[in-house]
Formats: C-alpha cells, sequence, structure tokens
C-alpha cells in the first residue's frame, strides 16, 4: 500500500512533464523561423509502477502506476535527407554562380540591342569601301581613323572589363600569390565554417558523453554542413558506438578527410598551359576543373574556376581578333610600297603599356592613309580567316596580285569569329541559367521534403501547447483534490 | 505531406519571384517589340541575327557604292553623248566647207567656229560629277584637260575608278580619257585619244583633238581635200565615241541589275531579321495580362493563406 503522501508525488510529476512539454513546444514556437532549426519533442512516458510486494500485504490487483516523466527531448529529423539536400545545394551553387558572373560578362557586350563591336567592325570594313571610292578624300580618311579608333577602344573596353571580371574572381599579385577575389573569400568562408564545425563536435561530444542530447548544436552543425556544401561536394557520417551516436563525424570536402584539426583549405595558382588555379586541402592538391570521376562537379569553388577560365578564353579570343585585324590591314597597306607604310593598328589588348588602338600618327593626321590599297583592306571583311599563306585579294592597277597571308580565326571572317564569340557567351550563359534555375527547384524540393519532417508547423504546435495546458490544470486538479482530502484528514479529524 | 508555416511563407516568396520575373521579362519585350534583348535571350538564334545583321549593314553600303558609281556613269554617259552632238556639228561644218562654193574668208570663219569648239571639248572632258571630275582616272580633284595654243595636256593619271558592288566583285565605272600611244595608229585610244609622257603630265598625241586642229587648219588654209579627209575622220571618231557609249550604258544596266538584286536581298535579310528579333506584339499582351492575373493570383493566395493560422481562433 503506497504511503499517504503517494498521490502529490504523481500529481507533481504530472505537472513537471507538462511544463517540460509545454516549455518544449514554446521553444518550438519560437524557433518557428530559424534556419536550420530542427523542431523537437518531448518524449513523455510513464514512470516505473509501484509494485512493492510486502509479507501479509494485500495484493493489489495490479502495478500502480507512480506518474509520468519525459525521458528525452528528441529531435525530429530524417539524415538520410540531409544527404539528398547537400548534393542538391552543391549542385545549385555551381550554376548559380556561373549563371550570376555570366549575366555580368553579358553585360560586356552591348549587343544585340545596341550597336556594339560587331557592327562597327561592319562599319569600319565599309569606310574602306568609302575610301576607295575617293582614294584622296581626306574626310573619308578621317572616318576610316575615327572608325578604326572606335572599333579599338570598344575592343579594349571589352577586354577590360572581362579581364576585371576576372580579377573579381581571383586576383593574382606579380608572385602568382592568390591575393583576393571571390575564390578566395569562398576559401576564407570554408576554413571558417570546418573551424566551427570542429568546435561544435567537439561540444556535442561533451554534451553526448554527459548522456544528453545536443540537440541545438546539432542544428547548428547541420546548418553549417549544408553551408559547406555551398563550396564543394562534402560528404559527412555520422559515428556511433553501440548504436549510440558519440557525436563525432566523419567529413570530407572534394573528398579530402577534412575534420582533423590542422586541416586547411587554400588555393594554389599555377600560371602554366592552360593557368590554373588548384585547391589544396591538408597537403594534397585538388583540381576544379579537372575532377576525379569519382566526384560529381558541383559547389560554388569549381563553378568560379569553370567561369574564370571561360572568361580567359573570351579575352584570348578577343586578343586574337585583334591582332588578326592588325595584321592582315598592315599585310594589305604595304602592297607595292616599299619601304613599308606605318601600320594602321599598334600594340595589343593586354598590354597596358601599349594598349590596342590606331596608330597614333593616324590619329594626328589621317591623311597617312594610303588609300590606293583601300579597295583590298574593305574585301579583308569577307574573307574566311583560315590562315592561308599569301591568299590573293585581287590585282592592282599594274596587274600584280595583291597578295596575303590570312591570320587562322578557324575559316571565320572577322565577323563571324565574333559573333560566334557572343554566341558563345549568350549559349553558356543561357544554359547556365537555366541549370540554375532548375537546380534551384529541385534544392527547393528537397528543402520541402526536409521541412516537412523537422520543420515547425504552429497550429501543430498551438494545439499540443493546449492539450500540455489542460494536462497542466487537470495534474494542478488532481493535486487540489488530495490536498483538500489531506486537509480533512490531518485538519479536521480528532 | 506535412505542411509548415515556413514552407508556406518560403513557397509564396518563390512564387511571387517567379511571376514578377516573367512578368519584368514579357514588359520588356512589350515595350521594346524585341524578343532578343540579351545575347542569352536566344543564343541558337543571336549568331544567326548577327551574322545577317552584318550583311544587310555590307548590302547597304555595296548599293551605296553603286549609286555612287550609277552617277559617275550618268555623268560619263552625258559627257559623251554632248560629245557626239559637237561631232555631229563639226561634221556639218565639215560637210559646208567641203562643198567648195565658199570664198576662203568664209572657210577660215567656219575654222574659228571649230576652234570655239575644240574649247567646248575641253570643258566637255572636263565634266565633274559631286566635284570628282570623270576624266581624270583616281586624280580626280582637279580638272584633266588643259589647252594650250594647239596642243592639249592632260593631267589626270592612267588608272581606272572602280566600285566594288559585291563581294570581291570590282568593276570600272569610267571610260579611260587618254591611252598611252604605242605609236601603232591602229590601236583604239581613250575617249579622248593618245597621248604621251610630257614632264609631269600628258600630252595627247591623236584622237578627236587633234582630228579637229586637223579639221579647223584645213579650213583655215581652205584647202578643201584636206576637209574631206577630216570628214571620214570625225566619222570614225563618231563611232568611237559610239562604241565607249555602248560600254557606259552596259556597264549602267549591269551595276541596276545588281541593285534590284540587292534591294530584293535586303528586304528577305530584313524579313530573317524581323523574324528573329521582333516580339509578336500580340502574343506579348495576351502573355502579359496572362502573367498578371498570375502575379496577382499569387499575392492574393499567399496574403490570404498567410494571415489564417489557429491563433485566429484562439482569441
Amino acid at each position: 500500500m503506497p504511503g499517504t503522501f503517494f498521490g502529490l508525488e504523481i500529481a507533481r510529476r504530472g505537472l513537471l512533464t507538462h511544463r517540460t512539454a509545454m516549455d518544449i513546444t514554446g521553444h518550438n514556437v519560437a524557433n518557428a523561423s530559424t534556419p536550420g532549426y530542427t523542431r523537437q519533442e518531448a518524449v513523455i512516458a510513464a514512470t516505473d509502477p509501484y509494485a512493492n510486494p510486502t509479507l501479509g500485504g494485500k495484493l493489489l490487483p495490479g502495478q500502480l502506476g507512480t506518474g509520468v516523466e519525459a525521458t528525452m527531448i528528441r529531435r525530429i529529423k530524417n539524415e538520410y535527407l540531409d544527404v539528398q539536400a547537400r548534393d542538391s545545394i552543391s549542385s545549385r551553387e555551381y550554376w548559380q554562380v556561373q549563371e550570376e558572373i555570366f549575366g555580368r560578362i553579358e553585360a560586356v557586350f552591348p549587343e544585340p540591342v545596341a550597336s556594339g563591336i560587331a557592327s562597327t567592325l561592319t562599319r569600319f570594313f565599309n569606310t574602306w569601301h568609302d575610301l576607295n571610292n575617293t582614294p584622296q578624300d581626306p574626310g573619308v580618311k578621317a572616318a576610316v581613323a575615327e572608325t578604326g579608333g572606335e572599333l579599338a577602344t570598344m575592343m579594349r573596353e571589352a577586354y577590360q572589363q572581362l579581364n576585371d571580371i576576372s580579377i573579381s574572381i581571383l586576383k593574382i599579385d606579380s608572385g602568382g600569390n592568390v591575393t583576393g577575389g571571390q575564390l578566395k573569400d569562398q576559401v576564407d568562408a570554408v576554413n571558417e565554417i570546418l573551424r566551427q564545425i570542429r568546435e561544435l563536435t567537439e561540444s556535442i561530444k561533451r554534451v553526448y558523453a554527459q548522456g544528453n542530447q545536443p540537440n541545438d548544436l546539432l542544428d547548428r552543425r547541420d546548418l553549417l554542413l549544408d553551408r559547406l556544401a555551398e563550396y564543394g561536394p562534402v560528404s559527412v557520417t555520422h559515428l556511433t558506438d553501440g548504436g549510440k551516436p558519440t557525436g563525432e563525424i566523419n567529413l570530407t570536402f572534394f573528398g579530402v578527410d577534412v575534420i582533423s584539426a590542422d586541416v586547411t583549405v587554400s588555393l594554389e595558382y599555377s600560371a602554366g598551359s592552360p593557368e590554373e588555379v588548384k585547391l589544396q586541402i591538408g597537403g594534397k592538391e585538388v583540381s576544379l576543373t579537372d575532377y576525379p570521376a569519382s566526384l560529381p562537379k558541383v559547389g560554388g569553388l569549381a563553378g568560379l574556376e569553370e567561369v574564370r577560365s571561360r572568361i580567359s578564353g573570351y579575352m584570348y579570343n578577343l586578343d586574337e581578333l585583334s591582332q588578326a585585324l592588325a595584321s592582315t590591314i598592315k599585310q594589305v597597306l604595304n602592297h607595292g610600297h616599299e619601304p613599308p607604310q606605318i601600320d594602321f593598328f599598334t600594340g595589343s589588348l593586354g598590354d597596358k603599356s601599349d594598349p590596342f588602338a590606331v596608330n597614333p600618327e593616324i590619329m594626328k593626321d589621317p591623311t597617312k592613309i594610303d588609300g590606293t590599297n583601300a579597295l583590298y583592306v574593305a574585301r579583308l571583311a569577307t574573307i574566311g580567316m583560315d590562315g592561308t599563306a599569301g591568299y590573293k585579294l585581287g590585282e592592282d592597277a599594274g596587274g600584280n596580285p595583291v597578295e596575303v597571308d590570312l591570320a587562322d580565326l578557324g575559316s571565320a571572317t572577322f565577323n563571324e569569329y565574333f559573333n560566334a564569340l557572343l554566341a558563345d557567351i549568350g549559349a553558356r550563359s543561357g544554359s547556365a541559367s537555366d541549370m540554375a534555375e532548375s537546380r534551384r527547384t529541385v534544392a527547393e524540393q528537397v528543402e520541402s521534403l526536409r521541412q516537412s519532417v523537422s520543420g515547425v508547423n504552429l497550429d501543430e504546435e498551438l494545439s499540443r501547447l493546449i492539450q500540455y495546458q489542460y494536462g497542466y490544470q487537470a495534474c494542478a486538479r488532481v493535486l487540489a483534490a488530495i490536498d483538500e482530502m489531506l486537509d480533512y484528514l490531518i485538519n479536521r479529524t480528532g | 505531406m506535412r505542411v509548415t508555416h515556413m514552407l508556406i511563407a518560403r513557397r509564396t516568396q518563390n512564387y511571387i519571384q517567379d511571376a514578377m520575373q516573367r512578368l519584368a521579362r514579357t514588359q520588356e519585350q512589350m515595350s521594346t517589340g524585341r524578343k532578343v534583348l540579351r545575347l542569352s535571350d536566344d543564343p541558337p538564334a543571336l549568331s544567326q541575327l548577327l551574322n545577317v545583321r552584318a550583311a544587310v549593314e555590307r548590302n547597304q553600303q555595296y548599293m551605296r557604292n553603286i549609286t555612287d558609281g550609277l552617277s559617275y556613269l550618268d555623268g560619263a554617259d552625258t559627257a559623251l553623248g554632248t560629245t557626239g552632238e559637237l561631232l555631229q556639228k563639226a561634221i556639218e561644218y565639215a560637210i559646208q566647207g567641203a562643198n567648195g562654193t565658199l570664198e576662203p574668208d568664209d572657210m577660215a570663219a567656219i575654222g574659228e567656229q571649230i576652234d570655239k569648239m575644240i574649247d567646248e571639248l575641253v570643258d566637255i572632258a572636263n565634266t565633274t560629277v559631286g566635284g570628282k571630275y570623270i576624266f581624270a582616272g583616281t586624280k580626280n580633284d582637279r580638272p584633266p584637260f588643259r589647252r594650250d595654243g594647239d596642243n592639249i595636256f592632260y593631267q589626270g593619271n592612267l588608272e581606272r575608278v572602280s566600285r566594288e558592288i559585291m563581294d570581291q566583285a570590282n568593276y570600272a565605272i569610267d571610260v579611260p580619257a587618254v591611252i598611252l600611244d604605242d605609236g601603232n595608229p591602229d590601236t583604239p585610244g581613250g575617249v579622248f585619244g593618245e597621248a604621251q609622257v610630257s614632264g609631269d603630265e600628258y600630252e595627247l598625241t591623236g584622237g578627236i583633238f587633234q582630228v579637229l586642229l586637223a579639221l579647223r587648219n584645213s579650213l583655215k588654209a581652205a584647202d578643201a581635200s584636206g576637209v574631206n579627209d577630216s570628214i571620214g575622220a570625225l566619222n570614225d571618231q563618231l563611232d568611237h565615241i559610239l562604241r565607249y557609249r555602248v560600254q557606259v550604258g552596259a556597264r549602267t544596266s549591269h551595276f541596276e541589275s545588281v541593285r534590284d538584286q540587292l534591294q530584293d536581298q535586303e528586304l528577305r535579310l530584313t524579313q530573317v531579321l524581323s523574324s528573329l528579333e521582333d516580339a509578336d506584339v500580340a502574343r506579348v499582351a495576351v502573355d502579359l495580362s496572362r502573367q498578371q492575373l498570375a502575379y496577382q493570383a499569387a499575392l492574393a493566395a499567399g496574403a490570404r493563406i498567410l494571415e489564417t493560422s489557429l491563433l485566429d481562433y484562439l482569441r
């Protein structure tokens, strides 16, 4: 037979448990909008029943319940979904950084709405036709020089802006050291995230060792892992000891173990051909463009390096075009001239001290342009530049062939070569934003799934709050009833 | 599937953002009338679009070259026509002078007329079109012909003026004014005959001027048989000028037919351009109102669903 005050203890436990449950509900409601928060739930179970068989004691009809307790606070989470979520985040970021930067690359070129390099190129060769029509006219010569100057300026600006974008991704000093840019910022962020993950893991291990559930710390670590996945492929394994989690994890980034305390990530630039930047993870070298087949090409870092190498390609194309223009025009203008005429275009796009431009002497005095070969310069516009040496453009007044060593632009004319460059930018930009769009949708779907398991539903929490409130009130009622009974027994009897 | 408030809020945001993006894109198309506004808008069409546009601009240049060439050719045609009339008149005078009834004084008077004709012919040879002397080769910024007593000098050069009227197709638009004297009287000269180098210019050695000078001399000398000879020579010159005039006419019709062809081409290329880059306004307008509806629906649904919660019923 339990003691006199037995019922008081049951009521006390009931009050306590419902209070705990209400606190947890309150915690859930408070965190309804916290990113990465996983809803929690009190695991409520009846305490061990009272069974005290004594000699001569009257056997009870059954075991007498002793009340209730909250045995643990559970995190409602599906860890398998996390793997899928991180994969989709990595993939989304890979395309999203490309989408963003290709947007900036597109903005360098005013085509197709406004007139840019493409139409200036056509106009430039048209002025040579005009010069052929009136070979001595100083006004037309000035127009040729001006249009040439406009073309050179546009090409220079496009080149410079592409270079600016490239530097905003990766800034390298003269010694080949990485000094800044988005790639470096991302690597710094990765190192910071890794540091925080390691710290949190230590705390989590301690809490587990004491037999408690470090729910909110786990949430924070999972959120950090999600953020790490934005930068590159992540794989996480939770370690257990005899079926119980220890809080330790195995963590790899780009397939390299990064949980050990001394592992840092850094960027290694190699100027060779092709020039590229690689990741150094704890002494291991990881290429960002040339992945091992076992890893998917994902994450912001790889996306940035991918688009950076594209920009180098576009800059190279512009440079090729400018050199092809300069060399073929120079050869044609020199036809029949000994010693050679002054060059029409001078310098090169990448050279800051001698930038690509119309010869300053011609800009000063356009009459220095020789009009006799204007027709052959104009004809260059429609010739596929396939690298042929000694291509015959026509015959001069004396019946001598006008020959030129064509540049090699893969059989494209100047215009076609540039248009192909624009088309490539357009196609890649388009596919990057399509891919980013579809990856965003996928990531959003997986996030929805995750939310549907772990997210806080306020209506649900509110109904539970009411439920626990009633439970609490009822326990209080039990307490009051027993109190009344004991009052009667103690104060009114005898 | 369990749904949470955060999920609904996120989705509402996404839907509104999506709807707004589509709306902004359509609005852009609607107000610019173009469907290709950025390089990435229609990558497959882009390359074609840019190349067609370059082709249109090149075509316009060729048409400009042709128009310019035609004005040159017209100028040459008129000048040659006037020269022909002048020769006809000279032949009439010569026939008058050769009929043997005139006094030497009268013949000399006709000779004086012929002399004035030579001046007139120099003026014709110095015809300009748009400030350019059309019988001066490429040195066409000053009068090419100069008469100094009984000598005619040519100050132009012997190069031909040409225009590129199609890709890699270059044609002369002038007729040679003079041709270098090769000593053989049978080779046809330029419009105004043959010439040989004299200092930094050319002196005419044979041709229409020489024939007229000979006629004038014969008339002044009252040499009827000389005048008779000149009639034959004048007729030869008439044929000679006519041959050049036929050449000019043929070139003119050639240029005109190429121009027609280019105009036709431009029309078709412009149509291609339009189909590649112009927005179908009717369709865009329908899209716009449809998307506006979707946007308003997204807003309304979001507003309705976000304000409802159990809290509303717990007061």
